[in-house]
């Protein structure tokens, strides 16, 4: 199932290959220049749900990367791997491994609390804790500890300006985070992520709460991240997938099948389920 | 849809009306039901709603005479006022409250937080409910043969306030418990993961997102429970002791003996010997229904502010 041909063929040489020092034989998804993360045969099961297949994939440092795929095909599983939020999970289990640079973030002396500062995390749904809009997004600094208050105030501020929050809360940051919107919920939350200085930003299905405004809002915002910040969206909007990324990976129950550039996987995809998927045949 | 409508022609060929007012009729039946099932959830809570204060303005109405401000403050011999008492019941409240919440909070956030699920939770659950299903008298012998006594390996306490606030935890713990882990459980997942996400690790989790996310619904747990300890009755019994030190009743050591007003209550009614005892009795279950109002109302008021306060400014009203 996971093997793919087709996909991996002669003339392709920006496409998958088939990794010749597997086992498996399984497909690995490579990329040109600089990679920031890099799954190796990645594996996560639900109990005894294999929910992400033998995945190789290498992230871009400072591009954004989507995940697509149809609901359930595994796509944000996968992402939340990438800061072992799966750690959370009763019941689930990760095999393989997940370069960040060149340290194996499941290794057994991997500092979990670490990795998360490394790696942020915004989320489908906006979810602010219900306290202040500077509580929100000075708690990553909190719970480091080690900052002062004049710190704290400028980093809040630095972060709620990167987020293009600033204008809009600058007047009220001592007021709760539940009375903002839904959109400036989660540029709340992006600033938030954004405060702890991460090397990698994941944001799984970010716009799927917001009306088109705030979804093209968070869209520009994602477009200027990018220049500091390595990116990897889950989205299931198409176009979204194409507005904002470099490179496109295409799942489906649990496989990668197929990643490249954003352009070509769009304009030329080599899969037939993949043309099936982009051309709004099912998914 | 179709079932209506296969029965509106049916009815149609019975009757010969027009299907349309076949139709209006099963509207207007529709309409009525509606009509009497709203009234008749409303008459119950206004029944209810006026039980509670008819029986409030009673007791108020059968005590009110003797109630002033020495009644309440003061002491003296014969037994007629009960400042001792007053005094008891909040010193025992509250220092059963600050055993109580911490063991009761702790055990719930190991339940949900840390704990995982499986046979160790089950049993300590099941535990919980069984205990909270024990008559208070039953623990108010076991309070007085465990802390009271000293003899078959019980602590000694004495029959002492101290005894009658540990057997009051005892009593409500698993309302405690159970109400906590409720109110952690519907603090929702998705704090939990942008905590951790952001490298919190989980005792700052619980101490900065869970508690303060918690806290309206973990504050009406505590006035449940507080109300529950002002009015209780039988678990105090054997363990604090009938009558209240005349002299020095004010004092902080938990070792004396001290009745609360609920107890000082029963025994006036059964054992009372002064000449208005019945009177004393009334009018101090009337500062019993008082004090428990106050003290409900002004427990919510403090969870309010401190709720804003962890919420920030325009914050949602508290549930509590």
């Amino acid at each position: 199932m996971a093997l793919q041909p087709e996909i991996a063929r002669e003339g392709s040489r920006e496409r998958a290959i088939l990794g010749p020092d597997t086992v498996n034989s399984q497909y690995i998804a490579r990329i040109d220049g600089a990679v920031k993360m890099k799954t190796v045969e990645l594996n996560v099961y639900y109990g005894s749900n294999h929910a992400i297949k033998n995945v190789s994939l290498e992230i871009p440092e400072k591009q954004v990367t989507a995940l697509m795929g149809p609901s359930g095909c595994g796509k944000s599983t996968f992402l939340r791997a990438l800061n072992r939020m799966h750690d959370l999970t009763p019941g689930a289990r990760v095999t393989g491994s997940v370069l960040l640079g060149d340290e194996d973030i499941y290794a057994p002396k991997e500092d979990v609390v670490h990795l998360r500062q490394r790696v942020g995390m915004v989320f489908q749904r906006p979810n602010p804790f219900p306290r202040s809009i500077f509580e929100n997004v000075s708690y990553g600094l909190r719970v480091q500890g080690g900052y002062n208050a004049s710190q704290m105030r400028e980093t809040v501020e630095q972060s709620l300006r990167s987020a293009a929050l600033w204008d809009e809360v600058k007047d009220r940051l001592n007021q709760s985070a539940l009375g903002l919107s839904g959109g400036q919920q989660q540029r709340l939350c992006i600033a938030r992520a954004l405060a702890v200085s991460p090397e990698v930003l994941l944001m799984d299905e970010p716009c799927s709460a917001l009306d088109p405004i705030a979804t093209l809002k968070i869209e520009e915002l994602i477009e200027q991240l990018k220049q500091q910040y390595t990116i990897a969206i889950v989205t299931h909007n198409l176009q979204q997938a194409a507005r904002v990324s470099q490179y496109t990976g295409f799942f489906l129950t649990g496989n990668l099948i197929e990643y490249a550039p954003t352009q070509q996987i769009f304009s030329r995809p080599q899969d037939q389920r993949t043309e099936d998927f982009i051309t709004g045949r099912f998914g | 849809m179709e079932a209506i409508a296969k029965d509106v022609s049916v009815a149609e060929r019975r009757t010969g009306q027009p299907q349309i007012d076949a139709r209006a009729a099963r509207r207007a039946r529709a309409r009525l039901a509606d009509r009497i099932v709203t009234y008749t959830l409303w008459s119950i809570a206004l029944a209810l709603t006026g039980l509670l204060i008819y029986f409030i303005f009673y007791i108020i109405q059968q005590g009110a005479s003797l109630i002033n401000w020495q009644f309440v403050t003061q002491s003296n011999e014969a037994g007629n006022l009960v400042g001792p008492e007053v005094f008891n019941t909040f010193y025992i409240l509250i220092l059963s409250l600050l055993i109580c919440v911490p063991l009761g909070m702790g055990c719930a956030i190991y339940l949900v937080e840390y704990a995982r699920q499986g046979a160790v939770t089950t049993v300590i659950r099941f535990a919980t409910e069984t205990l909270a299903g024990v008559p208070s008298i039953i623990l108010g012998l076991f309070g007085f043969i465990f802390f009271a006594s000293s003899i078959n390996g019980g602590l000694g306490f004495g029959v002492s306030r101290l005894a009658g606030a540990l057997t009051l935890v005892i009593l409500n713990l698993p309302l405690l418990v159970r109400v906590s882990e409720d109110a952690l459980r519907s603090v929702p997942d998705e704090l939990r993961e942008a905590s951790a996400a952001l490298g919190a690790n989980k005792f700052q989790t619980v101490t900065r997102v869970l508690i303060p996310a918690a806290i309206p619904a973990l504050t009406t747990g505590v006035i449940l429970t507080a109300g529950k300890m002002i009015g209780e009755t039988a678990a105090l019994l054997y363990t604090t002791g009938g009558n209240s030190p005349v002299t020095g009743w004010f004092s902080l050591n938990p070792f004396l003996p001290g009745d609360t007003l609920a107890v000082h209550l029963y025994e006036l009614r059964a054992e009372g010997i002064v000449a208005n005892a019945q009177q004393i009795a009334n009018s101090t279950a009337t500062l019993l229904i008082i004090l428990l109002l106050v003290f409900n109302l002004g427990l919510r008021y403090l969870a309010g502010l401190l709720n804003r306060w962890f919420a920030g400014g325009t914050s949602r009203t508290s549930r509590g």
